[in-house]
């Protein structure tokens, strides 16, 4: 049984404005910012492999210009509302957010709109632009063994699926972008049918539904063309043993989840918060504190619209290999397995919900939980049950999940030895 | 000097959020072994009277999260727990920070652990950028010491040390802030907790003050294992924390580093693509501070990394923006202000640090009239107060393979050598 949000944690509202665009609102008294964000129902799982990259590269290029803000004016504009912008690509969305005071609504509407509509995309800033995500590229991804590992890892867990290429683009991918196609990309994905637009915080629902009615609402629908996403085939499982220029042996492991929408999602969700949540968790007590084995642990959901992954890093003591990890790791599920999970499973629910209401004093956090169940999930309402998804899953659900974790035909295993001669 | 308080109401959705600062730092250790960093690790590893498992236990049952931060001048621990289990996880907390196991397994895990980090840290350009800057700034005296000490000082530490080390912080004067939905209803577990908490650790000392200056005297360079970018902090010597313009230094400070519109963004990102991560950071002690930007250009356009921010810190403090420039400017700082304090945590964090710092209780309010108030030409005349671009001092670490820096390398570069990538 699923237990309803309470009228503490705020008031809920939705809708859609005159030309189709949904809208979700989080009202809560006592905020004195409002998160807006946009949400696109495409990513770089959407492009083809000669576009790789192209998605990153429209949501830089929203920042350089658009008909109503010249190159450089909408970051000044913003900046002196108090409004804080960015944005973000990933697999499955493209986002584009902003954090300012109640007063700044209507401007913001109206930069949000004219960017995402009307973005200029020229010939020159392209180029300019192309030259600063190669170096985030480089800044963030290739500075770090630790990233370049997460990249080969979804490379081995999804395939050729484009799940498993990186949402920058390799270096490769990068040097090939230009404006044509940036425009291209913008034309096919910026469409009002895809987006879904939310807000949290101290938002009067019906002033920003009008503004927003004056900005997005006055976009026109249009025909728009079906993004393919092929179903995801995950391959067989592999194990890969590795040698990098990392100061500590580590273990790199992507698990089997399941559908975006499904139970499983919920059960593998619960089941990392189960192993790994706390520092009494029995992963995290077993490896970094009873078996001393790990320097660092990790297990976290990558959450995608198809065939999600949970991914298991851990950094290693010295005189420890990755295989024992791995062995712990599956001692510690076999014997889960067979155990009395009830106790674990509600002290999960209880522990899952506070760190939610804890997460919850940022506008942008509850924003992003709207706009990620309205674009993962169809339901921008979900956000407010987020806290109570242990309550979705049985001890049943965690026995099956804890079995699909431990066969070796699921899942996908990186061991990597620390190159001594390197650090 | 008397222990301060301070209390917030905003949206908290049923949870506590408390800090206490303390006027002691790892600047405070006898010298370089890192104890008041070991010692703030292990308050989380068991008490006389629970065990380090029966105590993460405990606190998963009452959900309370405990940080503890120990920093140059500060110790911080904070915590977050739902309003229903105050009074537990405050009684919980006291038995933490009064009654700690300091368990020697424990002391040799951490000391391991310690090492570890330190290693990893030590890997990548940024993190070994951020290891060598305390010694830019403050120098060689206790400011300028690794917070967590150095490894052969380190193997030498004893729990009877630990302990009373962690006795003379807990009697230094503290901050202590907590932020609710209704704030005054918990006013008194709060005063209780620390009443009693001082009670068994009375208020022996004045803490210590950040005072020692920033050294800025020679270039630093070096060499990490991993990385394909530099990272590099171009350091400047600026006003501390007493200046009588703090507030207005802060805004023109900002009006250069902070946001697309300022020059040093604008100039190496957006204009030169030199850099796409740029940051500019005021660091402060009471009598001297530092500006420092940092960067990381690809290894080969370091020096045109530069010259670039040289320049327009050149032109900067030459005053030569525009009226609307400067307008813009302080439009968006006054307003950014208040959207980076849009959530509790941050007005908490930024109450207890203004009252740690001494200023007035109203110091935000103040601050933010002052900036209203700054005329265009007053702040050019400030700017050119500031140190001069020849006064700029580099921090560099490079990734492996980068040819030899001879010209930046560590002790190669005296204070007299002036503009030395010109």
């Amino acid at each position: 049984m699923t237990r309803k949000p309470s009228r503490a944690l705020g008031a809920f509202r939705q809708g859609v404005l005159q030309n189709g665009i949904p809208w979700s609102c989080w009202h809560h008294e006592g905020d004195t910012v409002l998160s807006q964000q946009v949400w696109i129902a495409a990513g770089s799982a959407h492009e083809s492999p000669e576009e790789r990259g192209v998605a990153h590269f429209v949501e830089h290029l929203l920042f350089r210009g658009s008909a109503n803000c010249p190159d450089g004016a909408l970051d000044a504009r913003a900046e002196e509302a108090g409004a804080q912008i960015n944005a973000f690509t990933w697999l499955d969305y493209t986002t584009y957010t902003a954090t300012f005071a109640p007063e700044a609504t209507e401007l913001l509407c109206a930069l949000e709109a004219d960017r995402i509509f009307q973005p200029l995309l020229g010939d020159k800033t392209a180029e300019e632009e192309r030259e600063i995500i190669a170096q985030e590229r480089r800044s963030e991804v290739e500075s770090s063994e630790e990233a370049l590992l997460q990249e080969a890892l979804l490379e081995c867990a999804f395939g050729t699926h484009p799940y498993g290429c990186p949402t920058l683009g390799y270096a490769d991918d990068i040097a090939r972008l230009n404006a044509t196609r940036a425009r291209r990309w913008h034309a096919r994905t910026h469409h009002p049918s895809r987006m879904h637009i939310v807000a949290a915080g101290a938002v009067d629902v019906d002033a920003w539904v009008r503004h927003l009615e004056q900005s997005f609402g006055q976009a026109r629908m249009g025909p728009v063309t079906a993004l393919d996403l092929p179903p995801v085939r995950r391959p067989a499982g592999t194990v890969t043993t590795t040698r990098r220029a990392v100061p500590l042996d580590q273990l790199h492991v992507a698990l089997p989840v399941g559908d975006a929408a499904a139970r499983e999602r919920a059960s593998a969700l619960t089941l990392c918060e189960l192993l790994a949540g706390a520092a009494s968790s029995p992963l995290a007590a077993l490896l970094e504190r009873d078996a001393a084995v790990a320097q660092e642990l990790q297990l976290d959901v990558l959450e995608t619209r198809g065939d999600s992954v949970a991914l298991l890093q851990v950094s290693l003591r010295p005189g420890h290999a990755p295989q024992e990890a791995l062995r712990l790791f599956d001692d510690l599920l076999s014997a889960l397995e067979t155990s009395d999970l009830d106790a674990h499973l509600e002290r999960v629910r209880s522990r899952w919900a506070d760190d939610h209401f804890g997460s919850w004093q940022c506008t942008e956090t509850r924003a992003t939980h709207l706009g990620e169940a309205a674009t993962l999930l169809g339901d921008p309402s979900y956000a407010l049950r987020r806290p109570f998804v242990p309550e979705e899953t049985t001890v049943e659900d965690l026995r099956t999940q804890l079995r699909s974790w431990r066969q070796a035909s699921g899942r996908h295993v990186v061991h990597v030895h620390a190159d001594a001669g390197a650090t | 000097m008397d222990d301060q308080w301070v209390a917030l109401q905003g949206p908290s959705f049923g949870r506590v959020r408390g800090r206490i600062v303390w006027r002691d730092g790892a600047a405070g250790d006898s010298a370089s072994h890192g104890a008041s960093v070991l010692a703030g690790e292990l308050l989380l590893r068991g008490t006389r009277h629970r065990t380090r498992a029966q105590l993460e236990e405990d606190l998963d049952a009452l959900h309370l999260h405990v940080f503890v931060n120990v920093h140059r001048w500060t110790t911080t621990v904070g915590f977050r727990v739902p309003e229903a289990n105050l009074q537990e996880g405050l009684r919980l907390l006291e038995e933490m920070l009064c009654s700690p196991a300091m368990d020697d397994d424990e002391l040799a895990d951490v000391r391991a652990l310690t090492d570890l980090d330190l290693r990893v840290e030590g890997a990548t350009t940024e993190g070994l950028l951020h290891h060598l800057l305390p010694r830019a700034m403050y120098g060689t005296g206790a400011g300028g010491r690794p917070l967590a000490g150095r490894s052969r000082l380190r193997g030498a530490l004893t729990r009877d040390l630990l302990l009373q080390r962690l006795e003379r912080c807990r009697s230094t004067p503290a901050v202590i802030g907590w932020a609710s939905d209704d704030p005054s209803r918990h006013a008194a577990a709060l005063r209780a907790f620390w009443s009693s908490l001082r009670s068994r650790t009375p208020l022996l000392r004045k803490g210590i003050t950040p005072c020692s200056g920033p050294m800025l005297s020679t270039h630093r360079a070096a060499k990490a294992a991993e990385g394909t970018q530099s990272s590099v902090a171009l350091l400047l010597p600026a006003p501390g924390a007493q200046h009588p313009q703090r507030a207005e230094v802060a805004l023109v400070h900002r009006l250069f580093s902070d946001g697309f519109i300022s020059p040093l963004v604008d100039t190496l990102r957006t204009r030169l693509q030199l850099s796409y991560s740029v940051r500019g950071t005021w660091f402060m002690t009471q009598d001297k501070g530092a500006f420092c930007w940092e960067l990381e250009p690809e290894p080969d356009r370091v020096e045109e990394a530069l010259v670039a921010a040289q320049h327009a810190w050149d032109a900067f403090r030459e005053g030569t923006w525009t009226p609307s420039f400067f307008e813009r400017g302080r439009r968006a700082a006054l307003a950014q202000r208040e959207t980076s304090l849009g959530t509790i945590t941050a007005r908490l964090d930024a109450a207890v640090y203004h009252a740690w710092r001494g200023w007035p209780a109203n110091n935000l309010a103040l601050e933010r009239e002052r900036w209203e108030q700054l005329r265009e030409d007053d702040a050019r005349a400030l700017a050119r107060t500031l140190a001069s671009p020849s006064a700029l001092r580099a921090v560099l670490v490079d990734p492996p393979g980068t040819p030899q820096r001879d010209h930046l390398a560590e002790e190669n570069v005296s204070s007299t050598r002036r503009k030395p990538w010109h």
